[in-house]
């Protein structure tokens, strides 16, 4: 294991702004978690195996339907021959689609009417399911907008363990630019690297209803800006081969291998991961995220320097 | 620190001290350019991991082994190049120049572009060979590798010890971080031993594959739609393919996309039905959707289904010469059960074929021992014992044997009893079969058939040694009890075997475990039967769980009640022994 750790965590005193933004993001965790917890259960209890194969199965004709049949070969042959596992992707893609959930109610499908009628049942039941849990309140999403959700998608995580490794990366990446470069610079870059995160996922998503949660848009772009902003400095790293003495300790790398450990990886994923899985990480935000903060980064030089020269 | 700053590493080379590399060092340079080579390679390849992922997710592996090829010739060309060039060029790779090592001849040269490509192409070797010439190195007096000194060069070290000190606070840091890695590899092996041990449970359960693939070729695309489900459902009513089976068929693209016929829905019917699910709707519509000169075929088959009131002869003229294979099976089928043999024979059976021959076979040699004169119930045992399996022949015996010790005659008009007394398998029939037990328990207390009281049944079973009997059942009831238990409560846990499967499973399981006939002769045997009051809490409180997880709650109060009584039978014994030894010792 080999991972940034810069100056590690720096007092309050030191840090205020990433402080208070650990704070707004724990307090928004604590908020959203009991709510969260009641509609999960009844989000897991609407969706069974069988709701999504037949959800799967009714995408597939909605798809051909109405032209839209851009699905892999393979998933598509695989289909055919009556492979459960595909359809269960496609069953979960189906319910992530807007323009099929506005009109699943009135789309004539084919085959088995009773269960079909039944489907539609268990479909109005889950979409309410869905609709009660805090991340269609403060998350972002193809139908969920507005201006304020935009800026709380930021602060809301999904799991604890999302909150936890969010956090992490936020706090050695947070304290250093405050430190370096001042409160109001890590603010601008949290807060506009969120939007642009959130604007990649929606552009690079379409129809998606899945809200984005969680600060991963807003700490690529910190990682951006950093590896960016002084990139002929070396940093410190931890290195963590084993618990045995002399196979831990720091080692200092040039910045570039941030990026190589932190952002690289993400871009990977985004073009390995199959167009019909919905992987659960948003990729797209995490890039999104880091390409702003790189431009930041080249923004704040320019300035600087030319309020030198000035 | 290893080196403070990356760009002044060259200008204090002279300050260090150079000595042979220590084997750690260089496996901590390898491991960093595995870092950087992966993430690397990751990004160039992702297209390909991509293909893969797909073939790996789709469960098809058309290119799961040529992708899985592929990555394996780019990684290893890829390796070979990191190597070459880096040795080449800077006569170090990035990992080795991390910690501060670097590659020379022996007159103290950089190597050159010949050595590079012979210790990058060694290096690949053996890593083909899975690492293991690596090891090798552990013997050398200094340390050397087989590529190294395959190329002639070697590795030496520019660092000190004093750089890679961390600090006191840095310290604490690194031993939390070292308990939360200790702590997340064991929660890692104690969830992969479970996923593993619940993985190995399920195919445990589902190793008949039988069952998953058993149309028997029916499902042949070039056979009419209709044709095929016809068959499929004939099938099913022949007792030749499951239910579950039947509802894969059904469940499959190619009827998901057809617009259903009657007969679909009817088959969708019989499922459910035989899921023990509500399949009224489905009846229903088949009867509604049908065409008019089908209406009356369908809605009669619709009453047949869910035992409406119907006409005999109606249904005789109408499944006597219709086109679907599978309504005449199902009427055969029905009119022999109910005992109308001249409805059954007026009815024209489909060409014998391999697809439904258990079921004609059976049918042909009861019918030929009753057109014999026979007795019904010979006919069934010698019908039965054609079938040549034990479970067919001892469960014609053990129903025999039930229903004539029902109404005990004199012991010479039991042959069916007498058999399965006289026969070599019973023992093992008494501890495997309830059933068999059942029966042989009636017969024999028809010998003594006015028994008072349970100090006489107890007097009784002791002068005829009946207690082998006892234990066997008490056995045999335990074992199915245990056995079941433990298959459903697998069964419920698995994550692997689909939903319809796990309805069927645990249908076909509760109406073994929940047969009320059976919990009350349970309760009739418990309340007879000269047990411990361990014993009776023991077979109660099974019988309770038995009837509890299958929602089975007509007997439940009456065990939950009987179950009370021996607790407080129990009580005293309880008091007597906390009482006043066990009180003084304290």
């Amino acid at each position: 294991m080999i991972f940034p750790f810069l100056r590690g965590i720096l007092k309050w005193t030191e840090a205020p702004l990433t402080w208070s933004i650990f704070a707004l993001c724990v307090m928004f965790y604590m908020m959203t978690f009991t709510i969260d917890r009641a509609a999960e259960e009844s989000l897991r209890s609407s969706m069974d195996t069988e709701f999504l194969s037949v959800s799967g199965y009714m995408y597939y004709q909605y798809l051909d339907e109405s032209g839209k049949n851009k699905l892999n070969p393979e998933l598509r042959e695989r289909i055919l021959t009556g492979g459960a596992e595909p359809v269960l992707y496609l069953g979960s893609k189906a319910l992530r689609d807007q323009n099929f959930l506005e009109v699943y109610n009135s789309f004539s499908f084919k085959g088995d009417q009773v269960a079909i009628a039944n489907w539609k049942n268990k479909m109005v039941e889950h979409l309410r399911n869905i609709d009660k849990r805090a991340s269609q309140v403060f998350g972002l999403s193809y139908q969920n907008q507005s201006i304020w959700q935009w800026i709380t998608y930021q602060f809301m995580h999904g799991s604890f363990m999302h909150l936890l490794s969010n956090m992490l990366v936020f706090f050695i990446f947070a304290s250093v630019i405050e430190k370096l470069f001042g409160s109001s610079v890590l603010g601008f870059i949290y807060i506009s690297g969120g939007l642009m995160g959130g604007l990649g996922y929606l552009l690079l998503n379409p129809g998606v209803t899945s809200p984005l949660v969680g600060a991963s848009g807003a700490v690529s772009a910190l990682i951006g800006f950093y590896a960016f902003a002084e990139r002929h400095k070396n940093v410190k790293f931890l290195y963590f081969i084993s618990p045995m003495q002399g196979h831990f300790g720091f080692v200092y790398l040039p910045r570039w291998v941030i990026l190589l450990i932190c952002i690289v990886p993400d871009v990977s994923a985004y073009f390995a991961t199959p167009d019909f899985i919905f992987s659960g990480v948003a990729y797209t935000s995490h890039i999104f995220g880091a390409l702003w903060g790189l431009i930041m980064a080249l923004g704040f030089k320019v300035f600087s320097r030319s309020k030198a020269t000035a | 620190m290893v080196q403070n700053n990356f760009y002044e590493s060259e200008s204090k080379l002279s300050r260090r001290k150079i000595k042979f590399t220590q084997p750690k060092l260089r496996l901590f340079a390898g491991l960093f350019d595995f870092v950087f080579l992966f993430s690397a390679l990751y990004l160039l390849l992702s297209p390909v991991v991509k293909k893969l992922n797909t073939s790996l997710l789709l469960g098809a592996s058309d290119f799961a082994s040529d992708g899985m090829f592929l990555l394996f010739v780019y990684g290893t060309l890829s390796f070979f190049f990191y190597q070459f060039i880096s040795v080449a060029i800077w006569g170090k790779t990035p990992g080795m120049h991390i910690w501060g090592l670097e590659l020379q001849t022996k007159y103290g040269d950089t190597p050159t572009w010949s050595q590079s490509a012979i210790r990058a192409g060694l290096f690949v070797l053996e890593f083909c060979f899975f690492g293991i010439p690596l090891f090798e190195a552990l013997t050398h007096k200094l340390g050397r590798t087989l590529h190294d000194r395959g190329s002639e060069l070697y590795i030496l070290s520019f660092h000190t010890e004093e750089d890679q000190k961390p600090g006191p606070l840095e310290l604490r840091f690194i031993s939390q971080v070292t308990y939360g890695f200790f702590a997340a590899f064991a929660f890692s092996v104690i969830m992969i031993t479970a996923q593993l041990h619940s993985a190995f449970s399920d195919s445990a359960i589902q190793a008949p594959g039988e069952e998953l693939s058993c149309l028997k070729g029916v499902s042949d695309q070039e056979v009419s739609a209709k044709n095929q489900i016809d068959k499929a459902l004939a099938l099913f009513f022949a007792g030749e393919v499951s239910s579950q089976c039947l509802s894969q068929e059904l469940d499959r693209e190619f009827w998901i996309q057809q617009d259903w016929t009657s007969l679909h829905y009817m088959t969708k019917g019989f499922v459910l039905q035989s899921l023990n699910e509500d399949s009224a709707e489905y009846f229903n519509f088949a009867c509604e959707k049908s065409s008019t000169d089908q209406k009356d075929f369908y809605c009669l088959w619709k009453d047949l289904a869910t035992d409406a009131k119907v006409d005999l002869n109606k249904v005789a003229k109408s499944f006597s010469s219709v086109e679907l294979v599978s309504a005449r099976i199902f009427a055969h089928k029905w009119a022999t059960e109910l005992g109308h043999i001249s409805l059954a024979q007026s009815i024209d059976m489909p060409p014998k074929s391999e697809l439904y021959g258990r079921y004609f076979f059976r049918h042909q040699i009861l019918s030929n021992f009753i057109s014999d004169k026979k007795n019904e119930m010979t006919a069934q045992i010698e019908a039965a014992s054609h079938l040549l399996t034990f479970e067919d022949i001892s469960h014609a015996l053990n129903y025999i044997c039930n229903q004539e010790a029902s109404s005990c005659p004199s012991n010479s008009n039991l042959p069916a009893c007498k058999t399965i007394e006289s026969h070599t398998d019973s023992d093992r029939a008494l501890r495997s079969s309830i059933e068999t037990g059942v029966a042989l328990l009636k017969y024999r207390s028809c010998a003594k058939p006015q028994l008072i009281g349970a100090d006489d049944m107890s007097t009784w079973f002791n002068d005829v040694g009946w207690s082998d009997l006892v234990d066997f059942y008490t056995k045999a009831t335990i074992t199915n009890d245990e056995t079941y238990t433990r298959r459903v409560e697998r069964l419920v846990t698995s994550n692997t075997i689909p939903s319809y499967m796990k309805r069927e499973l645990l249908f076909v399981l509760s109406s073994i475990v929940s047969n009320e006939d059976h919990a009350q002769f349970v309760l009739e045997q418990e309340s007879r039967l000269p047990l411990s009051g361990k014993q009776r809490q023991f077979i109660l409180g099974r019988l309770q769980k038995s009837l509890k997880q299958f929602d089975s709650i007509a007997l439940e109060p009456l065990v939950k009640s009987r179950l009370a009584e021996l607790a407080v039978e129990d009580e005293p014994a309880i008091i007597k022994e906390r009482s006043p030894a066990s009180e003084s010792s304290k």
